[in-house]
């Protein structure tokens, strides 16, 4: 049997783990091309944030993106019908250009989206696999779960003009608290107004023990099914023992033009920016088109994984035997055969390498094999 | 168990000061202001580890999860915009970001302004707000010169008291943004740092007056 487990990198390994575990809960496996025509980004510009799009033109001068994301190709293509979801899964390269240097990078993202007439279960499902996801990646995690309703009710509530508005959220996402109440104060909001946003931005910590606190943050009728929409993911992840490291933290942020209502972050020790992220987001299903569906699902970007618990290796082959021409060939290629069907990795080399690390040296000697003395 | 924080300092000045808020509440490291050149020091028994860093690169170390807090300048935040948390104004080391220009010169809407500049995104943004065509020249250090040698009209520089200004000719002539210390984290280390972050979050606080 194959030691898959040797041969497999933390990404690699996490990337197979994940499809498996998104397969069994009957998410269909979708695979997006690497090109998607530049139009479908130009219209949901905001929806990727800050990173630009690499682009170019193709034989009849279309513009052409490399994908920047899986997402927007799988809300275009979904076709739903009332009462039914569509649920998909995938793991595939998409291409981002970083703002500040200008370089290209390539990310391998996996992740599920769950599109249609979603309900109560389908929420529960997708946090769930958020959470498990994160467990087969690390055991040390964190979910962050906060909710559009509760973010964006509480600045509409603030009644700034939009670029206060969109500043606010920005700091709400920084936890930035004195920056927050200075913005509101310039714009004459009360006090009791800014009692309730610094509560918001600094209400985080697990989930039962602030689950009690949700009530206050609520003062509408939209904060508040957002409220009851959180204790019910609170009694679904409890009764699933997956609660552990979950926690509400109301500066998980998002763009209010696309996402609605819930929504989540994911990190793992070890890597310092957050590894999942996603949420409700029936918004872009709408400026899409397709009225009454709705949309909720997550992406892991898995590169940074690579990194995470990273044991360089000791040697680079476990043995190094020298190829002297005057000796039998076949004897050769039957010594490599017995050390490889040993389990042993073998590299063949005239003379004793100098950047390879290896385990010893050997060399045949009228049929036999000996053992090289080196310096090193 | 509590684990070690690692907080990264910014070298100069503004550092040794705000390394005295943290010995003040609490968080001393006395090695560290021995004139060494050793760049780390620790504190075991308080759980804290410091490291002097060039000041603008305090953001990339804290974004990058090198450090799990650190403190540096609101103007380097604006200017390099990290993926961190900015949790306090330590409401010290103020100054203001500023449009100085020569005494005696006054803009010409007709023309495009030429502005020098350290923080060339922080310029571009301000004028970009007011929908004024610019020409940003990115200098690295001795902004005041530029509009003497006729390399810019006006600079878009960082402005404590003042004196600079004025012994080159200089005045202020529009602000742009109030500047001053603040204490930032990484994301993820907040999350598994949470209790101990917290804990020097609190106590900071306590100290700004």
């Amino acid at each position: 049997m194959t030691d898959y487990n040797k041969i497999l990198r933390n990404d690699e390994r996490a990337v197979l783990g994940l499809r498996e575990l998104f397969g069994r809960y009957g998410y269909q496996r979708f695979k997006t091309g690497k090109f998607e025509d530049y139009e479908l980004y130009a219209r949901n510009k905001d929806f990727l944030g800050e990173d630009g799009i690499l682009t170019f033109t193709d034989s009849r001068g279309k513009l052409i993106a490399l994908k920047p994301d899986v997402t927007l190709s799988i809300a275009k293509t979904a076709d739903v019908h009332p009462g039914e979801v569509q649920k998909f899964c995938y793991d595939d390269e998409v291409y981002r250009l970083s703002d500040g240097n200008g370089t290209f990078r390539e990310i391998t993202q996996t992740g599920i989206e769950c599109i249609g007439d979603i309900g109560s279960y389908d929420i529960a499902e997708v946090i769930q696999l958020a959470v498990r996801s994160l467990q087969l990646i690390h055991e040390d995690y964190v979910l962050d779960i906060s909710h559009m309703g509760i973010v964006q009710g509480m600045i509409s509530l603030l009644n700034l003009p939009t670029p206060a508005a969109e500043e606010v959220l920005r700091c709400i996402g920084e936890k930035n608290v004195h920056e927050a109440s200075e913005i509101c104060e310039n714009y004459n909001v009360s006090d009791k107004m800014i009692r309730r946003l610094r509560k918001l931005i600094t209400t985080c910590g697990p989930i039962d023990k602030v689950v009690g606190e949700l009530g206050q943050l609520a003062v509408n009728n939209t904060m508040s099914r957002a409220v009851g929409e959180l204790r019910v993911l609170v009694s679904v992840l409890k009764a699933q023992g997956l609660d552990r490291n979950v926690r509400f933290d109301f500066s998980v942020v998002n763009d209010m033009g696309y996402y609605n209502g819930v929504i989540f972050q994911g990190f793992v020790k070890g890597i310092s920016s957050s590894i999942l992220a996603g949420g409700r987001y029936d918004n872009l299903m709408q400026k899409m088109g397709k009225r009454n569906a709705g949309a909720i699902g997550f992406s892991i970007s898995m590169d940074e994984l690579e990194e995470l618990n990273y044991q360089p290796r000791e040697t680079d082959v476990d043995v190094v035997i020298l190829d002297q021409p005057w000796e039998d060939l076949n004897r050769l290629i039957q010594v490599v055969q017995k050390y490889t069907q040993q389990g042993l990795s073998v590299s063949v080399q005239k003379q004793i390498p100098k950047n390879l690390r290896y385990g010893k040296i050997v060399q045949i000697e009228n049929g036999e094999v000996k053992d090289v003395e080196t310096d090193c | 168990m509590k684990q070690i924080v690692n907080v990264a300092l910014p070298k100069g000045r503004l550092g040794k000061k705000v390394y005295q808020m943290f010995e003040a509440a609490g968080f001393e490291c006395p090695e560290l202001l021995s004139e060494s050149r050793k760049l780390i020091f620790e504190n075991e028994e308080k759980c804290i580890r410091y490291f002097w860093v060039k000041p603008s690169d305090v953001a990339i170390y804290v974004e990058r999860g090198a450090a799990d807090v650190g403190v540096c300048g609101k103007d380097i935040l604006l200017e390099s915009e990290p993926d961190v948390y900015e949790l306090l104004d330590l409401d010290c080391g103020k100054c203001r970001m500023m449009v100085a220009a020569p005494e005696k010169w006054r803009d010409d809407p007709a023309r495009t302004l030429r502005v020098a500049t350290k923080f060339p995104k922080i310029a571009r943004r301000y004028y970009e707000g007011k929908s004024r065509d610019i020409d940003i020249i990115k200098l690295n250090g001795s902004i005041e010169i530029a509009p003497i040698l006729g390399l810019s009209d006006v600079i878009v520089d960082i402005v404590e008291t003042g004196n600079t200004l004025r012994a080159n000719h200089l005045e202020t002539k529009e602000e742009i943004v109030d500047i001053s210390a603040r204490f930032i984290a990484c994301k993820s280390a907040y999350k598994f740092k949470t209790e101990e972050i917290q804990e020097i979050v609190q106590k900071l606080s306590e100290e700004i007056k």
